[in-house]
C-alpha cells in the first residue's frame, strides 16, 4: 500500500512538472502593453514587429512615442529612488518650516512624486519605417514586459517642477525661456537653467535667465523640468535636482 | 533635526548612493561671439571677457583706411583663446629700399592669448585676462583685464588695458599704486625679440574701456558700441586722428559660419570685415561609402567553401582592409593587412567583423585581425565571433561592440599561411606638396607647389631602397631677391640657407636612402637608414622605440651623423658634418584628455644642446592643433631674431573635408621665424609615425 501511494505521488509530481513545463512553454517571451491591451510574443520580437502593432493609426506622432521596460528589478530600483527622494523632500520641508510657503511647495512636489508611474525608459529611435529598413535601429527585445506609448502630435510643451505639471501651447519661433515665463504656477525667479528631457538618455541643460539665456527653440511635446531653486537647497540637499531629474527620466507620461 | 530624522536622512542618502549613476547632462550650445578687428572675441577695437565654445575656429579679414588684418583665432580650451594675426600697415612701405621690397606695404605678425579667470553667474561677471601681440615687434602689445555681464539682450563690457590699450591713460595704473616699477613701461625687447617680454606686462599708463553689444529683435543682427581706450597717437600707421572715442558697428550673421561687419571707428573712419567660423569638434563631411553589411539570422553553414580571394576583395571593398596574409583554422581566422579607409577604429572593426561573420563558417569563433605598418605587424584585434554577431544583429537591447573586441600585441603565427602577398618588389607613388611663406619682403605670399614622385624597391619586409624626386610645378620663389640674410651670429647656417635649396632647379632629389626596420621584440621597434635623407642633409642614422599597445607613454632614441647637402640637391656635400640625436618621450597624460606632450632632449643640427617641448590637442573631429618650442644652450643673441625656435601646426584628417572615407592626414605648419638654433634633422622615416596604430592619438 505504501509503495502504491509512493508511486501515485511520483506520478502526480511528474504530471505537475509536465503541466508546469507546458504552461511555461506557452507563456509569451515578451508582453507589450499598448493602449491598455496586452500583446504577447512567443519568440522575442524585433522592434519593427512591436511598432507595427501601433502603426496602423496614421495619427501617431512617432517623435513623442515612448517605450518602457517594466522590469521588476529596475522598478524596484526606481521605487527605492522615489522613496529616498520623497524622504529628502520631507526632511527639506522640515528644514524650511520657518518659511511655510517653501515648505508647502516642497511637500506639494513630494505628493506629486508619489503619484508618478515609474518604468525603465528605453531610449530607442521609435520609427516604424526606420526600424523596418535599417537593421541597426531594429534590435531584438529582451524577454519581459514592456509598455509602448504611441501619442498623437501634442500642441503643447510640458513644464514640470515645483508647480506641478503645466502645459503651455507650443508656438513656432518661441524660445525655451519664453515658455517658462508663460507657465502659471511655476516660480521661475532665480532659475538660471532648466532641463529639457528629450527622447534620449541625456537631458539638455538650457540656460533661461536674463544673464545666460540662449536662443533654443523646442519641438512640440517637449518636456521641461524646472529645478528646485538652488537657494532652497542647503549643503546636504544640493544633489536633489539631479535625483529628481533621474526620477523624471523613469516617469511614464500619459 | 531629531535623531530619528538624522538616521532616516542618512539612510535615504545611502539609498541614493546605491542607485545607478546620476543622469548625465548635455549642455545647450553656447552663443557665438563676434570677433574684434585684430582677431579674438571682442567688440570693434576692444577685447572682451567672452569666450567662444571649445574648438571654435575663426578666420577673419578686417579692412580700414590704415590697416588690413588677417586673423585666425581658436578656442584651444574652454578657458583659453589663441589668435595669430598678420597686419598690413597700409600707410608704410615694407622698407625704404624699393630694390629690396618694391612697393609692398609693411607687414607684421602677432600672437595673442586670452585666459578665462571666472565664469559668469547670476550675480558675478565673466572675467578674463589677455595678452596681445606679446614678443616680437609688439605693434599692438597690450595686456588687459576684462569683465562681461549680460542682461537680457544687452551684453555689457568693461575692461582695463595697458600698453596699446592703455594709451588714453584715463586712470592711474592700479599696480603703480602697489609698486613703483609698474609706473613706467620699458621700451624695446629682451634678447632678439620673439620672447615673452614679461618685464613690460601691466606697466605704464592704463586706461578703462567699455562697451555694449545689443542683440536686436532680428536674430541675425547685433549692434555694438564701445568706448576706446586708445588715442592712436603712437600707432605704427602714424598719428591717427581721433574725432571720437566712441566706435560703433553692426554685425550681420549671414549663417552659422559667416559674419559680416561694418564699423565706424574714431569718429572718422569706416571699416568692414568678414569672419568665417567652424568648430574643430564638430567639423565633418557627409560620406559616400558602402553600407555596412547586414548580418542575417542564418549564418553560413560550416561546410561553406571559402573563396579566399573573394573574401580579400570583399574586405577591401567593404572595410577598406588590404589583406596581405591569411590563414583559416577550424575555429579561428587570422588576417594580416592594413587599413585604407576608416580611421575610426570601431567602424573599421565593425565592417571587418560583418564581412567575416557572413562569409566564414559558423564554426569559426575568433577573428584575429592584425594591422601591419611598413610590413611589421603592429596590433592585433581579436574579435569574439559569437559576441560580435550578437552585437551586429542587435540580438538584445544592450548589445555593444566593446565586449566583443580586444587589442593586443600581435600573437605569433605558427601555422603556414594559406595566402601571402610577397612584400618584395618595386613600388611607385605620387604626392602633391605645397610650401608657403607669409610676409616675405618680395611678396607677402610666396609659394611653391608640385609633385613628389617616389619610387623604390622592397627587398623583403625589413629592407628597402627608397627615393623621392621633387618636381616644382607652380612657384614664385624665383622672385627671391636674396638667398642669404644678413644676420651673421656665428651659429652654423644649418637651416637659414633654405632659399638656396628651394629655388633654382625645378627638379631635385629630395631623398634616396636605404632603410632597415624591424620589431626587435614585444613593444620594441628599430630602424636604420643611410643615404640622402632630406632636402638639406645626407648621412645615416638609427632609431629605437618602445611603444606598448594602447599605452599613454612611448620612448624613443635616435642618433644620426649627417653632412650638409650641396644647393643643387644632387649628391654633393659641403664640409659641414654633425652628430645629432635625441631622446624623446611621447606622453598622453591621464589628467588632461586628448592632449599629447612630446619632450625631446639632445643635440641639434647646429651642435647646440637643448630640449624641445611639443604640445598638441586633438578635437573630436580628429583635427590636431599643436605648438612647439626649443630652447638650447645658444643665447638669444646667438640665436638671432626670435630668440628661440618655436612653431605651430594644424594636422587635419582628409576625410573631414572629403566625401569618401580616408585615413590620410595633412599638416599646415606655421613657423613665425626660423633660424639655425634648435633645428632637428627631418628624418625620412620615423618610428612613432610608423607605429601609430598601436596607440593612435590623431584618430
Amino acid at each position: 500500500m505504501r509503495s502504491e501511494l509512493s508511486l501515485l505521488r511520483r506520478v502526480l509530481a511528474g504530471l505537475c512538472l509536465f503541466l508546469t513545463a507546458s504552461l511555461q512553454a506557452q507563456s509569451p517571451a515578451v508582453l507589450v502593453e499598448l493602449n491598455g491591451q496586452q500583446q504577447g510574443y512567443f519568440q522575442q520580437p524585433r522592434l519593427a514587429e512591436v511598432l507595427l502593432a501601433a502603426s496602423s493609426d496614421s495619427r501617431v506622432y512617432w517623435p513623442t512615442a515612448q517605450l518602457y521596460k517594466l522590469d521588476p528589478k529596475q522598478l524596484v530600483a526606481a521605487e527605492q529612488l522615489r522613496g529616498a527622494v520623497m524622504e529628502q523632500l520631507r526632511l527639506l520641508s522640515i528644514h524650511w518650516q520657518a518659511e511655510p510657503q517653501v515648505a508647502a511647495n516642497l511637500m506639494q512636489l513630494r505628493s506629486q512624486l508619489a503619484n508618478w508611474r515609474l518604468a525603465q525608459p528605453l531610449f530607442l529611435a521609435l520609427d516604424p519605417d526606420l526600424s523596418r529598413t535599417r537593421a541597426e535601429f531594429n534590435p531584438r527585445l529582451d524577454a519581459g514586459m514592456y509598455l509602448l506609448q504611441p501619442k498623437r502630435r501634442p500642441g503643447f510643451i510640458t513644464l514640470t517642477g515645483l508647480g506641478g505639471d503645466q502645459f503651455v501651447e507650443h508656438k513656432a519661433g518661441t524660445l525655451a525661456y519664453q515658455y517658462l515665463t508663460q507657465a502659471y504656477g511655476i516660480d521661475h525667479r532665480g532659475v538660471d537653467d532648466i532641463y529639457w528631457l528629450r527622447a534620449g538618455p541625456t537631458p539638455v541643460k538650457l540656460p533661461v535667465a536674463s544673464w545666460n539665456r540662449n536662443l533654443q527653440q523646442l519641438p512640440p511635446g517637449s518636456l521641461l523640468f524646472v529645478p528646485v531653486p538652488a537657494k532652497w537647497l542647503p549643503e546636504p540637499w544640493q544633489d536633489l535636482n539631479q535625483q529628481l531629474l533621474q526620477l523624471l527620466q523613469s516617469r511614464v507620461y500619459k | 533635526m531629531k535623531w530619528l530624522d538624522v538616521k532616516v536622512f542618512r539612510w535615504s542618502l545611502l539609498m541614493l548612493a546605491c542607485q545607478s549613476a546620476w543622469a548625465a547632462v548635455e549642455l545647450a550650445p553656447l552663443p557665438v561671439y563676434s570677433q574684434l578687428n585684430q582677431g579674438g572675441v571682442g567688440l570693434i577695437q576692444m577685447p572682451t571677457a567672452r569666450m567662444n565654445a571649445d574648438g571654435d575656429f575663426s578666420l577673419g579679414y578686417r579692412d580700414n583706411e590704415e590697416y588690413r588684418f588677417w586673423t585666425a583665432s581658436m578656442q584651444l580650451f574652454p578657458w583659453m583663446e589663441t589668435t595669430v594675426r598678420y597686419t598690413d600697415v597700409r600707410t608704410r612701405l615694407y622698407s625704404d629700399d624699393p630694390g629690396f621690397s618694391g612697393d609692398q606695404t609693411f607687414k607684421d605678425k602677432g600672437i595673442d592669448v586670452k585666459f578665462r579667470l571666472w565664469q559668469e553667474s547670476a550675480w558675478s561677471p565673466a572675467v578674463s585676462a589677455g595678452f596681445r601681440d606679446f614678443g616680437g615687434t609688439g605693434f599692438f602689445e597690450s595686456e588687459y583685464l576684462a569683465l562681461a555681464k549680460r542682461w537680457g539682450d544687452l551684453d555689457l563690457h568693461v575692461g582695463i588695458g595697458w600698453g596699446y590699450l592703455g594709451h588714453r591713460g584715463n586712470i592711474n595704473n592700479p599696480f603703480c599704486e602697489i609698486a613703483e616699477r609698474f609706473c613706467e613701461r620699458p621700451s624695446g625687447y629682451r634678447g632678439s625679440g620673439g620672447g615673452f617680454d614679461i618685464q613690460r606686462f601691466f606697466k605704464g599708463p592704463a586706461a578703462i574701456y567699455g562697451g555694449v553689444e545689443y542683440q536686436t529683435p532680428w536674430q541675425p543682427l547685433k549692434l555694438q558700441l564701445e568706448y576706446d581706450s586708445n588715442t592712436y597717437k603712437f600707432d605704427q600707421a602714424g598719428v591717427l586722428i581721433q574725432d571720437s572715442a566712441w566706435n560703433y558697428a553692426a554685425v550681420y550673421r549671414y549663417n552659422d559660419q559667416l559674419d559680416l561687419t561694418l564699423s565706424r571707428q574714431r569718429g572718422n573712419t569706416m571699416g568692414f570685415g568678414v569672419n568665417y567660423r567652424f568648430n574643430f569638434h564638430t567639423a565633418s563631411q557627409i560620406k559616400i561609402a558602402v553600407a555596412p553589411r547586414i548580418v542575417p539570422d542564418q549564418l553560413p553553414a560550416a561546410t561553406k567553401q571559402l573563396e579566399r580571394f573573394d573574401l580579400s576583395h570583399k574586405l577591401y571593398y567593404e572595410a577598406g582592409f588590404v589583406v596581405q596574409k591569411y590563414q583559416l583554422l577550424p575555429d579561428t581566422v587570422i588576417l594580416h593587412g592594413y587599413s585604407l579607409n576608416y580611421r575610426n577604429q570601431d567602424e573599421f572593426i565593425n565592417r571587418i567583423g560583418r564581412v567575416l561573420a557572413t562569409e566564414l563558417p559558423e564554426t569559426v569563433k575568433s577573428y584575429r585581425v592584425t594591422e601591419v605598418s611598413g610590413a611589421i605587424p603592429m596590433v592585433e584585434t581579436v574579435i569574439d565571433a559569437d559576441k560580435f554577431v550578437h552585437y551586429a544583429r542587435r540580438d538584445s537591447l544592450d548589445a555593444q561592440l566593446a565586449p566583443a573586441v580586444s587589442r593586443q600585441h600581435p600573437a605569433p603565427v605558427t601555422t603556414d599561411w594559406a595566402m601571402i602577398v610577397d612584400n618584395s618588389g618595386f613600388y611607385t607613388n605620387a604626392d602633391l606638396f605645397w610650401i608657403q611663406t607669409f610676409g616675405s619682403p618680395e611678396r607677402f605670399y610666396m609659394y611653391q607647389g608640385g609633385l613628389l614622385l617616389s619610387a623604390g624597391y622592397h627587398l623583403d619586409s625589413n629592407w628597402s631602397l627608397n627615393s623621392t624626386v621633387k618636381v616644382n610645378v607652380l612657384t614664385n620663389f624665383d622672385e627671391f631677391k636674396f638667398t642669404r640674410d644678413a644676420f651673421e651670429t656665428g651659429v652654423p647656417r644649418v637651416r637659414t640657407l633654405v632659399r638656396e635649396y628651394v629655388q633654382g632647379n625645378d627638379i631635385g632629389l629630395e631623398n634616396l636612402f636605404g632603410l632597415w626596420k624591424s620589431d626587435l621584440q614585444k613593444d620594441w621597434y628599430a630602424q636604420a637608414y643611410a643615404g640622402v635623407l632630406e632636402t638639406m642633409y645626407s648621412g645615416g642614422g638609427a632609431e629605437v622605440l618602445y611603444r606598448p599597445v594602447d599605452s599613454r607613454l612611448a620612448v624613443g632614441v635616435d642618433v644620426n651623423y649627417v653632412g650638409q647637402r650641396d644647393y643643387d640637391r644632387t649628391f654633393g656635400l659641403f664640409d659641414y658634418r654633425v652628430l645629432t640625436g635625441h631622446v624623446t618621450a611621447y606622453w598622453q597624460p591621464e589628467f588632461i584628455e586628448d592632449v599629447m606632450l612630446k619632450i625631446s632632449a639632445g643635440r641639434y643640427l647646429a651642435k647646440d644642446h637643448g630640449v624641445t617641448v611639443d604640445f598638441s590637442r586633438r578635437f573630436d573631429s580628429g583635427i590636431v592643433v599643436g605648438a612647439y618650442a626649443t630652447k638650447t644652450n645658444l643665447s638669444a643673441e646667438e640665436y638671432g631674431e626670435g630668440s628661440f625656435t618655436k612653431g605651430f601646426y594644424l594636422s587635419f584628417p582628409f576625410d573631414v573635408f572629403s566625401i569618401s572615407p580616408s585615413i590620410g592626414r595633412g599638416q599646415l605648419p606655421w613657423i613665425p621665424i626660423s633660424r639655425d638654433g634648435g633645428q632637428q634633422l627631418n628624418r625620412p622615416s620615423q618610428l612613432f609615425g610608423l607605429t601609430d596604430v598601436r596607440s593612435p592619438f590623431s584618430k
